[in-house]
């Protein structure tokens, strides 16, 4: 049985495609200013990596931020649901997930059977998010995938004082005009985004295994410093961001051998 | 006898002159120099103009997030304070008062006798403050002060969140893309602005005349925002960006004339 799954995010959209219980392809491009267009071209992208149509797939389900605007899903299914689903697949032993998206971060508590059992979400405030981690790395003039290493060389982590994306984009600024190396900067920064993600996990509560997925789950300096937090090893898996396409093709499958 | 005022905020220092009835100068300069130096330089210019010599100002008070740095004062005192104190001193029935800066906004509440009763702060988030607007002419691309014309020109507001800043910057992106017309961006990213400001007023309490202070006021599009939400006349003085600096030196008249009782009093 094919299924499709489908998530777009605010940042990027990811596809995943579903044989059974066997991954065939997963596809990820970033979202354009519009979701149908950004669906639609995710979609096509991954169908062509495997060479099926989009009418070979029994059922699609659609998740994220844009899931309303996606004409060929058959369905639509919460993110968190999907988060759970899809790490229960590939992790059995999960029972707290922390997804670092570009605009949002949600920490996740599930039981044995994969179901959510409670979870804390912050979309309000970009502090804590992938956004806050890639107005930091234009900033510096850094690309975004190796800030995370960067961080890690920080012979101190410089104090960052403020919250908001916004001030501490300025104070960054300010930083660097001192002369502060880039390394410590995005250190306190990487510091910065871990108190306020943990403060986030918290709220829901740890229990192992500790899964992370999302953009963000790519970023080393994020990571280490939230298992350092946490007192856990994280699992991530090779591809972190198509943690929610994955659950959204697993509820396909679910949905169309129920019909 | 005369008093000055410093304010040092996140994006200008500025600084007033006063002699205990009225304001003999007023001076400000936008500055990414450190506190100390700026409101040394401002303060020195701003005596030289008026041909006198640091020794004729009996009190220095510095206010606002740089006021400690400001080694020259002889007290600090919050931004609160004096812009209640500013607000007063420029309308008498001044009962709330609404600063917005560039990286922060206040609301205060003050007694029939000009009392501070209440006040509430934003100084954690950029939206609600002028940093937000800032970010919304930055992607619309027009000029800072041509941002309330814009907006004064919609007929009705696109829809911008007004929770975060940031994700502000992606909506207006989107409509941007979406072909919404900069006027209705540019009233949104007000409509955002006034709808935090509406939630400080609130907490305090609204009550008339409501004074609207800070380089936040200069922006007619943004007042009109406010007023349509709030639903009462806004008054904006002449100089909204010094009445900060004015509110430091009438503390700073006040905190002399305080001592001098209290130094009496103990003669007696």
């Amino acid at each position: 049985m094919i299924v499709g799954g489908i998530d777009i995010g605010s940042a990027t959209s990811k596809a995943a495609i579903l044989n059974g219980d066997e991954i065939l392809a997963y596809h990820m491009i970033e979202t354009g200013p519009e979701s149908q267009g950004s669906a639609e071209a995710v979609m096509e992208g991954l169908l062509s990596k495997c060479g099926l149509r989009l009418t070979d797939m029994e059922k699609v389900v659609a998740t994220g931020y844009g899931r309303i605007n996606v004409p060929f899903a058959d369905e639509v299914v919460t993110e968190i649901a999907c988060h759970a689903k899809g790490v229960h697949f590939l992790f059995p032993n999960a029972r707290t997930i922390l997804d670092m998206g570009g605009q949002d971060c949600k920490a996740i508590r599930i039981n044995a059977s994969g179901d959510h059992v409670s979870f804390a979400m912050n979309d309000k405030c970009a502090a804590g998010t992938g956004r806050f981690l890639e107005i930091m790395a234009a900033q510096l003039r850094l690309p975004l995938e190796e800030i995370g290493e960067l961080s890690l060389q920080a012979s101190e982590d410089t104090k960052i004082s403020n919250v908001c994306t916004v001030f501490a984009r300025s104070e960054v600024s300010r930083h660097l005009r001192r002369g502060v190396p880039k390394a410590n900067i995005l250190g306190g920064l990487h510091a910065a985004q871990a108190d306020r993600v943990y403060a986030l996990i918290k709220r829901v509560g740890i229990e192992p295994d500790f899964v992370i997925t999302g953009g963000v789950a790519k970023n080393i300096g994020v990571v280490r410093r939230l298992e350092a937090k946490v007192g856990l090893g994280a699992f991530i898996s090779k591809e972190p961001q198509i943690i929610g396409a994955l659950g959204a093709a697993l509820f396909a499958k679910k949905k169309a051998s129920e019909t | 006898m005369l008093f000055a005022g410093i304010d040092v905020g996140a994006q200008s220092v500025k600084a007033v002159l006063f002699d205990g009835e009225n304001i003999l100068g007023r001076k400000l300069v936008i500055t990414e120099e450190e506190a100390e130096k700026a409101a040394g330089r401002l303060y020195h210019e701003l005596l030289s103009e008026l041909d006198l010599k640091p020794g004729d100002v009996e009190t220095v008070v510095a206010t606002g997030w740089g006021a400690r740095e400001v080694s020259f004062a002889d007290k600090t005192s919050s931004e609160q304070m004096c812009a209640a104190r500013g607000a007063r001193r420029l309308f008498p029935g001044a009962r709330t008062v609404l600063d917005m800066g560039a990286e922060g906004s206040r609301a205060m509440k003050l007694g029939p006798d000009g009392a501070l009763l209440d006040f509430s702060n934003n100084a954690k988030c950029a939206s609600g403050t002028g940093a937000s607007i800032e970010l919304g002419a930055l992607y619309l691309k027009v000029p800072i002060h041509q941002m309330g014309p814009l907006s004064l020109a919609a007929e009705g507001a696109a829809d911008v969140s007004s929770t975060c800043a940031v994700f502000a910057e992606s909506v207006i992106i989107s409509h941007i893309h979406q072909g919404e017309s900069r006027e209705r961006i540019a009233a949104g990213v007000h409509r955002a602005a006034a709808t935090r400001a509406a939630e400080l007023l609130n907490r305090v309490g609204i009550e008339e005349d409501v004074i609207f202070v800070g380089g936040a006021a200069l922006n007619r599009g943004l007042v009109k925002s406010l007023e349509e939400m709030i639903k009462v006349p806004i008054l904006v003085p002449e100089h909204p960006r010094t009445v900060v600096a004015l509110g430091a030196a009438i503390q700073a008249s006040i905190k002399k004339a305080g001592r001098k009782r209290r130094e009496n009093a103990k003669q007696e």
